[in-house]
């Protein structure tokens, strides 16, 4: 995706806004503070705003501050929020290593041998494109209601994001040092493992968090349209009871994970690729 | 023999293949894709479908059924869902790249929505819209304004790097400066981002359809329809569909991009 409407990255300093006056005569320190004292209104802000709408709307509807966090509590204290989350986390990470596996395998190969990817390039190509919901009563029909036909679904939420970041990276390494190997004849086998592994390795870290977040869709998905357990399942029987609480507390942790495993992934990618800056998002 | 030999490294005219290698290729996997399936899935064509079955439900699809008018009606909640995204978007993002203390403000929550996986939030917006075409189109809204938004503000921050000691120096400010710079400088930028938006509009018109069942029907009721009849062959058919519909909208945006960004150097 593109590489400058990546968000995530803090604002560049805008000289002309109306805060530049102040913060240029305070200095950084005075400009760290006034950023802690906006983002501490627009929370207060918000939170407010919520609950003038909570009084406003119909509780079957919508819910307050209070009664969404005193909801997160009792799914907390009777367990079933760990459980569903247990069930989720045990199906993603089952589908998520054979993804990682089948898609880096398979982005390295395909990203280094042309023929075999052409090949196969229009079939992969029209996975990629077809929206993998319209596959979902397919793989029902195959696989069951079951874990089984979950792993297939997660596992194709993110195969692609993870394969074709990978072998796109293969591809663009390859010109730039390949040649150089080659100057320096050295045989194909040890160029894989020891030139074009090693230089993937960053896209690697960004096919995986792609895949990642792509899977998390997956992993609600199924809860909603398989059976329903997990963390979808839980959403999903919430909203069918109108426990609109309930449904509040159960997307704030969906949130939560989500923004963690984004932010974990990120770093990770820096860490592994310290000279790229937010490339090949 | 008249003509000269031609000079070394040019190719003779006449002489090329009518296709490229990679065309070669890439059809002849294509081929043994469908003869493959073909072979395995007619020993258990209710399960498997084969490609000639798909085929003429695809043709009976087209000929009896109204999948024209499916896809019609699939296409204008995605315009109605996207048109909104646009304003919401450009406006918001707007605000975000010009003003920073907006940005410090908002941005984390922005983030934090785009992290989320949007499908988490199916049950509550069918409580708020509906089983309806509203709720079709707050899918769109919901799957669509977060990319525009970025989009733009990346666009205005690019914008304002670029042309605001120039704007200054000519004393444009208020609402022309806005008007005049910011818009028409970031207006590469939204393309980019209507086109990633139209990509993932398209997906969560087909969920929503899918997910609840909408009345003026279209391509994800087709695909539901399919489910509870157990049809392979309609499924294919629907998925294969819904594969095209992707596909032109890829290259329509793909070539308004292009036409609203002429000037502006590739940068992704």
């Amino acid at each position: 995706m593109a590489r400058l409407i990546e968000p995530g990255t803090d604002a560049p300093a805008d000289r002309t806004g109306p805060l530049a006056a102040l913060a240029g005569r305070r200095g950084f320190r005075g400009r760290a503070w006034n950023d802690s004292v906006l983002r501490i209104g627009s929370l207060i802000g918000i939170l407010l705003a919520w609950e003038a709408l909570s009084r406003i709307l119909r509780p079957i509807i919508f819910t307050s501050p209070g009664k969404a966090v005193e909801a997160l509590r009792k799914i907390v204290a009777d367990g079933s929020l760990a459980e569903a989350w247990s069930e989720t986390l045990v199906l993603l990470v089952t589908a998520l290593s054979l993804a990682a596996v089948a898609g880096v395998t398979l982005g390295i190969l395909l990203g280094r041998f042309r023929t075999v990817s052409d090949l196969l390039e229009p079939e992969m190509t029209a996975l990629f494109l077809t929206p993998r919901i319209a596959l979902l009563p397919l793989i029902s029909l195959w696989f069951g209601f079951g874990d089984l036909a979950k792993v297939v679904v997660i596992f194709l939420f993110s195969f692609f994001e993870i394969f074709f970041t990978v072998r796109n990276g293969v591809r663009t390494v390859d010109a730039e040092y390949v040649e150089v190997a080659r100057a320096y004849c050295i045989p194909e086998r040890v160029m894989l493992l020891k030139v074009v592994v090693p230089a993937a390795l960053p896209y690697v870290a960004t096919g995986l968090r792609l895949g990642l977040l792509h899977g998390m869709v997956g992993v609600v998905l199924v809860g909603f349209f398989l059976e329903n357990n997990g963390i979808g399942g839980l959403l999903y029987n919430e909203a069918q009871d109108f426990r609109i609480a309930g449904l509040f507390a159960g997307l704030f942790t969906v949130a939560l994970v989500g923004i963690a495993m984004n932010q974990t992934l990120r770093w990770l990618e820096r860490r592994l690729a310290p000279w790229r800056t937010g490339a090949a998002a | 023999m008249t003509t000269a030999a031609p000079a070394l490294g040019r190719r003779m005219p006449g002489w090329r293949l009518p296709i490229s290698r990679i065309r070669v290729l890439q059809l002849l996997g294509l081929a043994m894709f469908l003869v493959t399936w073909q072979l395995l899935g007619s020993r258990q064509d209710y399960l498997w479908s084969t490609p000639q079955l798909v085929a003429t439900d695809m043709i009976e699809l087209f000929a009896e059924d109204d999948a024209v008018l499916l896809v019609l009606a699939s296409l204008s909640s995605l315009v109605i869902g996207l048109a909104i995204s646009v304003v919401v978007g450009v406006i918001l993002g707007t605000m975000l790249g010009r003003y920073r203390w907006f940005s410090v403000m908002f941005e984390p929550y922005l983030v934090a929505v785009y992290s989320v996986p949007r499908i988490a939030f199916v049950p509550l917006m069918v409580v708020w819209f509906g089983i309806g075409r509203d709720f079709v189109i707050a899918s769109v809204v919901a799957a669509c304004t977060v990319l525009i938004v970025f989009a733009t503000a990346a666009g205005v921050r690019e914008t304002i790097h670029v042309y605001a000691e120039v704007a200054k120096s000519l004393r444009i400010t208020g609402v022309q400066y806005f008007r005049s710079v910011l818009i028409p400088g970031s207006i590469p930028f939204i393309a980019t981002g209507i086109r990633l938006a139209v990509q993932r509009g398209i997906v969560a018109v087909i969920v929503g359809e899918f997910l609840v069942g909408v009345k003026p029907r279209g391509i994800g009721e087709m695909l539901r329809n399919a489910r509870v009849e157990a049809n392979a062959d309609r499924m294919f058919a629907t998925a294969i569909i819904a594969m095209l519909v992707g596909v032109l909208l890829f290259l329509i945006t793909g070539f308004v991009e292009r036409r609203f960004s002429a000037w502006r150097p590739k940068v992704f």
